[in-house]
């Protein structure tokens, strides 16, 4: 299944460690698993900070940030990812919108961060 | 010349409409208690329950009559926060606010209009006609907004399995496009997702502890509804501090809840001196669909008539997930002519709607 809202980026490193922070806003609840190429790095809830790894030794994999989120705010139906990466050459931070159209529904939002 | 007043509210009112039209589903329909509404003195309660605003909210008080296009005893409530993204609004924030916080997701705006009566008193009879409109305007803000309610806490936990479930199923379809399996279970997992969101959205409006609402409104006379006419009547501003909490414990499976609320409230009719209502109300809700209350306010005041106070009982019943039938009985505040008269009403609270829809980017 694809996910139901999807992120194509490309992120230059650098010789520093790479770190993720991914944060679910609109005051709803979600569950994020962020995997290297084939090695999971971490699944919690909440806001997360997570090691991606050292520059030189990540360059060329694929980091894959997938987010399940829930509606569970009574106010809105509105659901957003923000993703941010530090330690490359800049830094960067984008976001990835979308809404439910029923009450409670759930959406599954997935970043495919290329490593160059 | 129609009011532009009226002609944006009506605007808003069927954009309101418009802008929500799904169903509402959630539990926390409650008679309208919005302060223009307080203030045109057609609410069943005077003493209202904290709150959380819609985005949207649009109630109707009796029944929607359309006098020259536009219905009477209508209110519109507006959130501003929510009709906005918040990507930095975490759910633990959203849940736990400080005080700037709980303003700005709980401040709200309300225009309602009912119609401006005058009474005719002979030997025989009085009756009140209808000689134009009265609109209110308010604000109201929770200042401090209570706590979660516990029963949020083990639902949550139960969403971290499925949500893990749901995560698995995906990672499972992308590495296995052809297992026809996969899909259905995915369903199936985001299904079980819905439903224990639901049950986390009805629980997030059952906050409980020390809540503290500030309210203001003013209301303006149209007679004839003609803009030209326009004259300012009564205004006021209001603290509402209420406590609410579980009446059995730690038993999470209760749904039974007391309220207890007060209020300090400053009223100011044109050409009089200040008015003041001190009062309270006690709540009983003993399951989801049954409230119980009674409530009594004591005027004072120079403008006041003297011994003047109100006090009523009401009971409110949600028929259904979007209708709830509210009734009030009671002595009102004295008039000025002397007599306290009788509060006797009914009526029904429909939903029609209670989220901004807006569009996937």
């Amino acid at each position: 299944m694809a996910a139901d809202v999807s992120v194509d980026r490309t992120y230059t490193v650098d010789t520093e460690d790479v770190f993720l922070s991914v944060t679910v806003g609109e005051g709803q609840f979600g569950l994020s698993d962020v995997r290297l190429g084939t090695q999971k790095l971490v699944r919690a809830t909440g806001p997360i900070t997570v090691r991606i790894g050292h520059g030189p030794d990540i360059a060329g994999q694929k980091l894959v940030v997938m987010s399940v989120v829930n509606d569970v705010n009574t106010h809105t139906n509105r659901m957003s990812v923000s993703y941010r990466l530090t330690g490359g050459k800049t830094s960067d931070a984008f976001v990835a919108n979308g809404t439910v159209a029923n009450e409670g529904g759930v959406l599954v939002f997935q970043a495919n961060i290329t490593l160059q | 010349m129609r009011q532009p007043a009226l002609l944006l509210a009506a605007a808003l009112a069927s954009q309101a409409v418009a802008a929500t039209a799904q169903t509402i589903t959630i539990d926390d329909l409650r008679a309208p208690t919005s302060p223009a509404f307080v203030l045109l003195d057609v609410t069943p309660s005077s003493v209202e329950r904290p709150e959380n605003p819609k985005s949207f909210a649009v109630n109707v008080i009796n029944k929607l009559t359309s006098r020259s296009g536009f219905p009477q005893n209508y209110a519109l409530e507006v959130a501003p926060y929510w009709l906005m993204s918040h990507p930095d609004l975490t759910f633990e924030r959203y849940q736990n606010p400080g005080i700037g916080q709980s303003i700005a997701q709980t401040l709200s705006f309300s225009i309602a209009t009912t119609p401006l009566q005058v009474a005719t008193t002979t030997a025989a009879s009085s009756t009140s006609t209808s000689v134009g409109t009265r609109l209110g305007a308010g604000v109201s803000v929770n200042v401090w907004n209570g706590q979660p309610n516990p029963k949020i806490e083990p639902l949550i936990n139960d969403l971290v399995k499925i949500d893990s479930d749901i995560a698995d199923d995906v990672i499972s379809e992308q590495e296995r496009p052809d297992d026809r399996t996969a899909p259905i279970k995915t369903a199936a997992d985001k299904a079980r997702a819905t439903d224990t969101a639901l049950q986390i959205q009805q629980i997030d409006a059952q906050r409980l502890g020390f809540l503290l609402t500030i309210a203001a409104g003013q209301v303006w006379n149209y007679p004839g509804d003609v803009v030209e006419t326009a004259q300012t009547d009564r205004r006021g501003i209001w603290v509402t501090p209420a406590y609410r909490f579980r009446v059995c414990g730690d038993d999470l499976s209760c749904d039974a809840f007391v309220d207890a609320i007060g209020v300090v409230r400053a009223l100011h009719d044109p050409g009089k001196t200040m008015m003041w209502d001190v009062g309270g109300r006690f709540l009983w809700q003993p399951n989801k669909e049954l409230s119980v209350s009674v409530e009594t306010l004591r005027r004072h005041g120079a403008a006041s008539t003297p011994d003047s106070s109100r006090t009523v009982g009401m009971l409110e019943y949600r028929m259904t997930a979007d209708t709830s039938l509210y009734a009030t009985f009671g002595q009102d505040f004295a008039k000025a002519v002397g007599n306290q008269p009788l509060v006797s009403l009914m009526g029904v609270n429909v939903g029609f709607g209670n989220k901004a829809t807006v569009r996937a980017q």
